[in-house]
Formats: C-alpha cells, structure tokens, sequence
C-alpha cells in the first residue's frame, strides 16, 4: 500500500505533540491528521478512514483508556497505539486489555516509533487479510446454499458447472427473489477466481452519480463530500467477479462507461485522471426483459450484447413446486439453528398450503414465511396457521397484491397532477429519482 | 534550489562546514554561502534534558533570518555540534521545514567517539553531508523514500545513515529537477 494511503491519527491535548508527531509522520509520505482532544478524534474518525492513531492517555475530559473503549465499539479495524508520560504497570495493562495494540512512553525513542508503526501496520494487514479468507470461505459456503432437486433447477445448476470455470460473461435472469445472487455466488466459487473477492454492485439503488462514483472510486475533492479517495467496485473487484445485480437499471451515460471498463479493463476514478487497470470477471442479473429495453432505446444494444454471452434463465419458485418442501425443510433447519430453537418440521396442512401458494416473491418469500413461523411457533411443528395470511392465500393475487395497489396510487397522483413529477413525488412523499425508478418499474406512461 | 546559506552556530567545526560546502555545491550544483552570526544557543537549551530545543531553533531562524535571500529554491541551514531534541521524541539528527526555507542539523550523534570508537574524520564528514543533504531534500518538499540506498530513506540511528548513499535515488532526484 501507497504511504499516502495510509492515515495516521494524532490525539493529544498538547499543541507541540500534535504538530511534532504530524511532522514526522508526514515526512514519511503518511497522510496525517491531529485532533486536540478524545471528541475532535470521534469526529475525526467518523468522517474519514484511518489505519493508526496514537492517542495520549491523560487528557481532559475523556481520556484516552474511554476514546479507546469508543474506537473499539466503533472502528474494530483501527490501530491504536497510546502514548504515556509515564509507564505504570497499571496504565499498560489497562490500555493492553481495553485493546490498544502497544503503549509508548513519552519522550518517543524515533527509531522506535518507526518500528511500531511498522508493527502497527503488518498487524492491520494480518487482520484484514484473515477477514477477507473468512469472506471468502463464508462466500463460498453460501454458494452452496442452493437447494433443488426439480429438473429445472438441476437444468440451472448443470449450466452453472458448465459456465463457472470460464471466464465468460454471465446474465442471469429470474424474477425478484429467485436467488440470482446465490447463482452468481456459485459461478464464482466454481471458478479460478474463487479465491479473490465477488464485489457486488445493486444498480438499482443509486442514482447515476452515485452508481458512477461506486463503480469506479473518486478522488479527494471529486465532488462536496469526497473527503477521501475511495476505490470503487471494479478496482476492488481485481482479481475477482464484479456481480452487476439489477443491471438493467443502469443510466444511459454509465452503461456507456460500464462497456468501456469491460471491453478494456481500464478506468479511471472520478475527478481523476489516472488509468487503472483491473482483471475482474462480470456476472448480471437482470429481472428485467432487456431485449424490450433494447427495441425501446433504454439500454445500450452494444453492452446488452457484450452482457448477455451465457444466459441462465432461472425458473420462478410457482414453475418448480417440487422444490418447495426441500427448500421449506432447508429454511427451517437454518433458522433452527440460527434462533436455537427445536422445530421438527411442519404439519401436514401447513406443508400443502406451502405447496398450493404461489409465491410471487419466489425464494426469498419463502425464506421469511418460514422465518416468521419459527418466530410464532411454540411447539415443535409449524401449523398453517403459523404461516404469514398472505403466504396463504391463493390463486386471488391478481390486483391485490401490495404493489398493485401501489401502482395504482402512483398513476392516479401523476394524472391528478398532470403528469408534474416533483409535484407527485412530494404528495408521495417519495424523492424523485424514486418515483422515476417506479414510474420505469411499473411502465407508467402519460395517456396521451 | 537557487542558493544555500550555511550558519555554524555554537562553535561548529570550520574544517567541517568548508568541506560539507564543497559537497553540497557538487549534490545540488548551486551557490552555497556561509554566514557568521552571533546567535547565543543557550536559549534552546533545556536543562531538564540536557538538550536543545531544534523546533525552538528552527523558528528562531525563520523569524529572523528571513532577509538572507528571497525567492523559491532557497535555504538557510543551521550546523550545530551540540544534541537536538523535539519534545515528543529522545532526540533528532536535524529538523527541516518541509516545503520551507530553514533547517538545522546536530552533529553531535555522528562521531563515532560517541559510541566508543576511534575518531574517524571521513566517517563524521559522510555521516554529515548525508543528514544535511536530507533535511535539504525536505526543505525542497521531498518525503522519505523507501529506497535504502537513496539520501531520502528515513535513518534513526548511525548505522542506518552509513548504509545509505549520499546522493538521491532517481526518482527523488527527478522530483528535485521537476521542481526547481
């Protein structure tokens, strides 16, 4: 890692310590900072990353053993090291216990403080590098989270063995809540990349600037607020699989940078000018029909093409409902587990209500219902009646479902308004870039 | 750099200084002047260490030497046999202005005397030029290079200093050529 890229935090109360410290840090290409007491340093940390501090143990109000408490709840990842006027056993052990990773006494030996930080930082390396293995393994084990036995998933899952240990561009499609994320994950942990970051990117929940800065990082002072270079998605990605979900929410100007980084595998960060390279594999998923999206000119047929190279149509939960015990019996072991409970399975009543239902919301519907009736369930089989009401009703959705209604409400307040969508966005109660995201999902359009 | 000012405060060697203003006109191929003024170090003295205040020195320069030469690419530099300290830290070689124009350096945890060995003239004038030619290269905005060999790469102890050149690595040198 760049030095530069390495913040250091000084806290003590003393003017002569914070700008000594601050000097000598800098000198060696660290990026510095110094507050003047334990609350500037809890603003201080909430407002930017930092690897190291050092924080002087007396100082008025909150002391540095209570800062250090606080980090500690807050910021696990950082370093601290506390600086003492004079070493008691007591202090040390107290400072050792709440956390802190060394002490040092004042004045500081600078060879020693050298060798710390160093210290510091190899154990920071060791800490991250062990939560990225746990990532990985916690990854690879949730890839194998998928549960099916009907044809068409074993259909789904003979394509995901073909496709992994290539590098080829994947599109998944499936309705909301059919696992497409899952798939990915398997995709992932089936090929050579497996041992490097899956970095997911929800398309669908930013606005274009913000997708933009996700995607591809800023610099300090990109825009208000950029206090700090941050990497985006794809350099985090190297190495590994960048999962694009919802891709078809993308803004017109970012698919045309999204096609670049994939045809070249270089960008560069916003507000920067610096060509970075990344070797990621892409994997998308879409709810969307985007060969619709295509004829309609929303969507880029150049990308559409680069994306759609493998397809994996994945089958709603109603078009496979000999999965449906499997995946109930699945959830309930799991939850059982999670929540320590003793729940033997469900009753005969509950299990064809299960089956009967038609599960617009697929998998992940599933999953709740089956969480919420653990929740309920006193004894150790679920009733029907410990099922969610609407997890039961059947064959009546149409025009009844929540967002159905929603739609509903949203086309009457547009027409009511003529079609003025600030105006209709705050009667929602809604920002704008929302109900534009509705107005998309649910193909409003003005009657002419 | 445009020029180089040199004050031996404190009854620092002569021989010492004229030799280290040979090298310095060599590294940086520039003018290198030296001054004589009467500045009475006892008022950075800190008799609870036993020390002096470099920061203290540093400042006291700034504030009244300014006037030696104006412009960008120039440095006074303060040479002092006596040993420095910052208050945070046991002790310094030097301190410089990163991006300023002032800087001073101690020789007196050169010698090998100090550490029970036989005088060595050669050994203290390398050691020498090597720490100023550093604090220099920070006056210039030069951060600490990593590369062991380069005059840049951070020393805290002798030992460190000998195992580096007296010279800038490339890269630094290159940075000193973009800037001035």
């Amino acid at each position: 890692m760049n030095k530069s890229e390495i913040g250091i935090l000084v806290v003590d109360d003393e003017l002569i310590v914070r700008e000594s410290l601050s000097k000598w840090f800098r000198e060696d290409g660290f990026r510095v900072d110094a507050a003047e007491s334990a609350a500037a340093a809890l603003r201080k940390l909430q407002a930017g990353p930092w690897n190291i501090m050092l924080v002087d143990i007396k100082m008025p109000g909150m002391d540095g053993i209570e800062l250090l408490q606080r980090v500690r709840q807050t910021s696990k990842d950082v370093v601290v090291i506390v600086i003492t006027a004079f070493a008691t056993v007591d202090t040390a052990v107290k400072a050792l216990k709440e956390g802190a990773f060394d002490y040092i006494t004042k004045p500081i030996d600078p060879d020693y403080l050298d060798h710390m930080v160093d210290k510091a930082l190899q154990q920071q390396l060791l800490v991250r590098e062990n939560q990225k293995l746990k990532d990985t393994v916690s990854e690879l084990s949730e890839a194998r989270e998928i549960v099916g036995e009907s044809p068409e998933m074993k259909k789904v899952m003979d394509l995901v063995r073909t496709v992994a240990p290539t590098d080829t561009t994947v599109m998944i499609r499936g309705e909301s809540g059919t696992g497409k994320e899952l798939v990915a994950r398997a995709i992932h942990a089936g090929s050579g990349r497996k041992y490097f970051p899956i970095v997911t990117v929800n398309c669908g929940a930013m606005t274009e600037s913000l997708l933009e800065s996700e995607l591809f990082g800023h610099e300090r002072g990109a825009f208000t607020g950029a206090q700090y270079r941050r990497k985006g998605k794809v350099e985090l990605a190297d190495g590994g699989t960048l999962f694009l979900d919802e891709v078809g929410n993308i803004d017109t100007k970012t698919q045309m940078d999204l096609l670049r980084v994939i045809e070249t595998k270089q960008f560069t960060r916003v507000g920067g000018t610096e060509i970075l390279r990344s070797d990621f594999r892409v994997v998308c998923a879409t709810n969307k029909d985007l060969e619709c999206a295509v004829r309609e000119g929303t969507f880029r047929e150049d990308l559409y093409y680069r994306l759609n190279v493998f397809t994996i149509d994945l089958p709603p939960l109603r078009g496979r409902r000999g999965d449906i015990a499997n995946l109930a019996h699945y959830f309930l072991e799991k939850f059982s587990r999670q929540m320590n409970r003793k729940v033997q399975g469900f009753s005969p009543e509950a299990m064809q209500a299960l089956k009967a239902h038609d599960w617009p919301g697929n998998v992940r519907e599933l999953e709740n219902a089956v969480e919420r009736a653990m929740v309920v369930v006193q004894g150790e089989v679920i009733e029907r009646s410990h099922l969610p009401l609407h997890a039961l009703v059947t064959g009546q959705r149409d025009g009844k479902r929540l967002e159905d209604i929603e739609q509903r409400h949203i086309e009457q307040v547009l027409r009511d308004n003529g079609w003025n969508v600030s105006r209709s966005a705050a009667i929602l109660d809604i920002d704008r870039v929302t109900l534009y995201h509705k107005i998309e999902k649910f193909g409003l359009k003005r009657e002419q | 750099m445009n020029a180089i000012h040199l004050l031996p405060l404190g009854g620092t060697s002569t021989v010492l200084v004229e030799a280290l203003s040979g090298h310095l006109r060599q590294t940086f191929r520039t003018r290198v002047e030296m001054h004589a003024f009467s500045l009475d170090p006892e008022r950075f003295f800190d008799a609870g260490r036993g020390q002096y205040n470099s920061t203290d020195l540093l400042m006291h320069l700034k504030s009244h030497y300014p006037a030696l030469e104006q412009g960008p690419g120039v440095c006074t530099l303060a040479l002092v046999p006596f040993d420095l300290f910052i208050p945070i830290l046991t002790y310094v070689f030097g301190e410089a202005e990163v991006g300023g124009n002032v800087a001073v350096v101690s020789y007196h945890r050169l010698s090998p005397e100090r550490y029970g060995l036989p005088p060595d003239n050669a050994l203290l004038l390398a050691r020498f030029v090597k720490e100023v030619v550093h604090e220099l290269g920070h006056v210039f905005s030069l951060i600490h290079c990593s590369a062991q060999s380069c005059v840049m790469h951070s020393s805290s102890y002798v030992e460190e200093i000998d195992l580096k050149e007296q010279s800038f690595c490339r890269a630094c040198a290159s940075e000193l050529g973009l800037r001035y």
